[in-house]
């Protein structure tokens, strides 16, 4: 049985996204997987689906390094939807960059749940799912 | 006269009355014969009617025949009456007229006599009777003589007529006549009444003409009587001027007196001197101009009257005011003819200026001598022929002789010092006695009591007739004065000495800045003589004058004090402290250098300023080493820019390295993973081909990165490039796809045409800039790039502007130049060129930035 979650990943590196899908799926981590290449991509979606709960992510694995969009430029905009979003969404900025400067700005933003390094491992996704579940969000 | 003029008018009125008789003469004749005239005429008028009144009665005595007794019958009866009558007188009239008849005219008239009786005794019987029958017969006997009367009358009138008209040519003779004896008579008159008139006139003008004659003649007479006379009296004024001149002009007091002292002639300086000018003496008394004179005088006055003499050379008097007066007078009689005084002569001169000058004169000397004294001046003269010699007191004194002591030219001589000084001293006598040159000599003499002492001799020639008669002067002790001036002199060349040690620029000035010293060592520094600034310029001259102004700025900043040219070198020094200040000087040449200038007021004892001493040492070298300090801190400074800068390079080659080594290599992780975890041969197939795709992606990650460092690494081989060459080498290298796009390429190099910079990097600037212009071209349009070069500010720049897609800048500006990083979901976006590009640009000192928009095109600026 899958996990009753809707999981979005939001990465430009095709290798990154091959590999985190398979992992969730292997895992049975999520009822369903959003892959969007950059930070507008997946800007756009949420905005097409902003009252559509069933929809929405519950949990968005966000990079920070991106072309047209990065992940900050992403938060800036979501944050302006947000009181839109009937949906309570946990945000994890992943980046493979360990420079504190990085860290520092993610630390900076409230909306932020957590700041994850790459490569994320399988314990850590199932770690992450796991939390949501016991935040009751699923009875 | 009167005679002639009685004559002249009684002749006028014979004349007058002449000429109204002849007019009333005149004037009767006419009338006459006017007159006569008009009775001519009225008798031919008579005559011509007697004519009518004959053939009246004849149709009368016929209408009244016919008319047979009727009521016209009687009518014609009356008139035939009245016109026979008239008929009958008539004829009486002419027939009794006979003063105008002529006899021609008489015996007509008397043929026609019986004639008329006839008529008229008929007509008169006719009237009368009544019967038709008498009428008849009657009337016959009228019609018989009526053509024969009327043939008469005919005769008549006719010769009434020639006689009227004889008259009238008669008086148009006399007429004539009159008019020319009028004409006659006046003429006459004229020439009675007139000759005797002009004949008196020629006569009285002749006369006039004569009197005038004499009287210019007289008129001569007199004037040259008058010229002897004004010439008589001139040479008198003259005379008598000449004598007032004598008197008044003459330069000294005089004035001449009359018997009773009354004032005959005084001079111009008499009234000067005795305050008489504006005052009119002469015919006064002396006593009442002078009341003052005392008795005293008078009585002189009265001896020279008598032929005495009053003479006196010098007598001081007190004048009336006060003032004490020198006089000097003499006062004698004046002759008229021997033995006969006319008065005296007074003459006075006032001396007192004289005196004065004496007097002073005797005080100068007495001065003289005193500081004679003092000064140990004395004076010597020598006479020539007998080789004496005089000396004065203080040259007594200065020889230490005493007054027994008998100088000689000998014995003088030899007070001089043996050797060159006594030869000087003799031969400047000799030369003066023998040439008549002066001398003016410092020399040493040994006194009589063995001091030996300086001294100035001064002589001068007396020449007499071209002959030197004597050698006088002046001698002085200058023993004091030498050695005070050997001293001073000893000091100036010490401290000249001082002043000239060394390359020190002493200048020194009077209290308004004016140069009064400038030392050796100031002439070597600004290559000005001290002639050609001491007395002339002030220190401005050798002061650059930018670097015054800002003192003078300076200091009106700090004490609001507003000063100006040499003012302000030595504000400080004025208020009792020195000051030391770098500042420039200017030599002669222009050229200027560093020093250091302290100046210093020169106070006398009393504390006043009474210049300034600026002294002043070269520091260029100071400065150069300063400058060398300040250069090799700079210097340091650069080098730590540059450290500071590698060190930020360093730090974001860290995080290249955190970042874009780590991505690949947690993939490779997380890729190693599920390769451990999968099962199937077809999923680690496709695992094995993502492996390939990471390490492909981690390899070129790598290249870059060494090829980054390699930029870093100081490659920096630079040569003269032209934009043109690389730019054709790029689009060379790009030819293919330049052509599969058809992009327009233009280029612009004509601003900066090449630069000095290294060659491969320059080729990879052109390339990945040019490629990357390709790359994101818009699918819209054709592409079109533009390179060009310009100069700003010193740099040369490099422009590349496309018409591409554009970069929203706002976003992306940050991480533009990014490793890896890319701004469009292109599949050849690998995000590794512009990074190249802006580690090659910056690792020569340079720097890349970017314009542009959205959908429009980009515009990369390089500057090099």
């Amino acid at each position: 049985m899958c996990k009753p979650f809707i999981i979005c990943i939001v990465d430009d590196d095709d290798i990154y996204q091959f590999t985190i899908t398979k992992t969730l799926k292997t895992h049975k981590l999520a009822r369903k997987i959003l892959l969007f290449s950059d930070g507008e991509e997946a800007l756009q979606f949420m905005m097409d689906n902003v009252g559509n709960s069933a929809e929405l992510p519950d949990v968005i694995f966000l990079d920070i390094n991106m072309p047209i969009m990065d992940g900050f430029q992403f938060m800036d905009e979501y944050v302006k939807i947000k009181p839109r979003v009937g949906k309570s969404i946990s945000i994890y900025m992943v980046s493979s960059s360990v420079d504190n400067v990085d860290l520092e700005n993610a630390k900076r933003i409230s909306d932020i749940s957590d700041y994850i390094i790459k490569p994320i491992l399988p314990e850590q996704l199932q770690e992450i799912v796991e939390s949501l579940e016991v935040e009751g969000k699923f009875d | 006269m009167k005679k002639q003029l009685k004559a002249i008018k009684n002749r006028y009125f014979i004349f007058i009355i002449t000429i109204i008789v002849t007019i009333i003469v005149n004037q009767v004749i006419v009338q006459y014969n006017i007159n006569q005239k008009e009775s001519d005429a009225s008798i031919i008028n008579i005559a011509g009617r007697q004519r009518m009144l004959s053939q009246r009665i004849s149709k009368l005595i016929l209408f009244f025949e016919y008319s047979n007794g009727q009521e016209s019958g009687i009518y014609a009866k009356d008139s035939l009456v009245k016109v026979t009558h008239e008929f009958q007188k008539a004829h009486i009239y002419l027939s009794q007229n006979s003063d105008t008849n002529t006899p021609k005219i008489d015996s007509l008239l008397l043929v026609n006599e019986p004639l008329v009786n006839i008529i008229v005794k008929a007509s008169r019987n006719i009237t009368s009777s009544n019967s038709l029958q008498n009428i008849g017969k009657e009337a016959d006997l009228i019609f018989e003589a009526e053509p024969y009367f009327l043939q008469n009358m005919e005769r008549i009138v006719n010769a009434y007529q020639n006689e009227a008209e004889r008259k009238l040519a008669n008086l148009k003779k006399i007429e004539i006549f009159l008019s020319l004896l009028s004409l006659i008579i006046l003429l006459g008159e004229f020439a009675f009444v007139f000759i005797p008139v002009f004949k008196e006139l020629l006569q009285k003008n002749k006369e006039l003409r004569h009197k005038n004659k004499d009287l210019a003649q007289s008129d001569e007479r007199l004037r040259k009587n008058v010229e002897e006379l004004s010439e008589l009296k001139e040479n008198l004024e003259i005379k008598e001027k000449y004598n007032r001149i004598f008197i008044e002009q003459a330069p000294t007091a005089i004035a001449m007196f009359d018997e009773n002292m009354h004032y005959m002639a005084a001079s111009q300086q008499w009234h000067d001197d005795y305050d008489l000018n504006g005052q009119d003496i002469i015919g006064q008394s002396h006593y009442n101009i002078f009341p003052e004179i005392e008795d005293s005088w008078k009585a002189i006055h009265q001896d020279c009257l008598k032929g005495a003499v009053n003479k006196c050379d010098e007598a001081e008097i007190t004048r009336k005011d006060g003032s004490k007066q020198w006089l000097s007078w003499e006062v004698r009689p004046w002759f008229i003819k021997k033995n006969h005084i006319g008065g005296i002569l007074m003459y006075t001169a006032d001396i007192t200026n004289i005196k004065q000058t004496q007097l002073e004169k005797e005080k100068i000397q007495e001065i003289l001598e005193k500081t004679n004294d003092v000064a140990r001046i004395g004076a010597w003269e020598l006479d020539v022929e007998s080789g004496m010699v005089t000396w004065s007191r203080i040259t007594r004194q200065i020889h230490e002789v005493d007054d027994n002591f008998v100088p000689t030219l000998d014995s003088v001589i030899q007070f001089y010092k043996e050797g060159n000084t006594r030869n000087k001293m003799q031969f400047c006598i000799n030369r003066a006695i023998e040439k008549g040159e002066p001398f003016d000599v410092e020399l040493e003499i040994i006194t009589a009591k063995g001091k030996v002492l300086w001294t100035r001799a001064i002589g001068q020639a007396k020449i007499v007739d071209g002959i030197c008669r004597g050698v006088y002067g002046v001698f002085h002790d200058i023993d004091a004065l030498i050695r005070s001036k050997s001293l001073l002199f000893k000091a100036n060349q010490e401290l000249t000495a001082i002043f000239n040690s060394g390359p020190i620029s002493i200048i020194g000035t009077d209290p308004d800045g004016l140069i009064t010293y400038f030392n050796k060592g100031a002439e070597e520094m600004l290559q000005y003589s001290a002639k050609e600034v001491v007395g002339i310029h002030t220190p401005e001259l050798i002061h650059l004058q930018k670097e015054v102004e800002l003192r003078s700025e300076a200091i009106k900043m700090e004490s609001g004090k507003k000063l100006q040219g040499f003012e302000i070198f030595v504000e400080k020094a004025k208020t009792n402290t020195y000051e030391v200040r770098e500042w420039h000087y200017v030599r002669k040449d222009g050229s200027k250098f560093p020093i250091e200038l302290i100046v210093n007021a020169i106070r006398n004892t009393k504390n006043e300023i009474t210049g300034f001493l600026g002294v002043a040492t070269d520091i260029t070298e100071r400065i150069q080493s300063k400058n060398k300090l300040v250069e090799a801190k700079t210097n340091l400074e650069i080098l730590t820019q540059k450290l500071t800068a590698q060190n930020g390079q360093l730090a974001s080659f860290a995080h290249i390295t955190s970042h874009n080594l780590r991505s690949p290599v947690s993939n490779l992780n997380s890729l190693l993973y599920l390769y451990n975890v999968t099962e199937t041969k077809e999923d680690k197939e496709e695992l094995f081909e993502k492996f390939e795709i990471v390490i492909h992606h981690l390899t070129d990650t790598l290249d870059t990165l060494v090829e980054t460092l390699k930029a870093k690494e100081l490659n920096k081989i630079t040569e003269e490039i032209q934009f043109a060459q690389v730019f054709t080498k790029t689009k060379e290298m790009l030819a293919a796809q330049i052509m599969h796009c058809k992009a327009e390429i233009e280029s612009d190099f004509t601003q900066v045409k090449s630069i000095s910079y290294n060659k491969a990097y320059l080729e990879s600037i052109f390339l990945n800039l040019i490629t990357n212009a390709i790359k994101y071209r818009s699918p819209d349009r054709n592409l079109l790039i533009k390179v060009s070069t310009s100069n700003e500010g010193g740099r040369t720049k490099m422009s590349v502007k496309d018409n591409g897609l554009g970069i929203d800048l706002k976003k992306h500006s940050h991480k533009l130049f990014g490793l890896n990083k890319t701004f469009h979901r292109h599949p050849e976006a690998k995000g590794l060129g512009l990074f190249m590009t802006k580690n090659q640009i910056e690792s020569m000192g340079g720097n890349i930035t970017a314009e542009s928009e959205i959908d429009k095109g980009s515009n990369f600026i390089v500057t090099f």
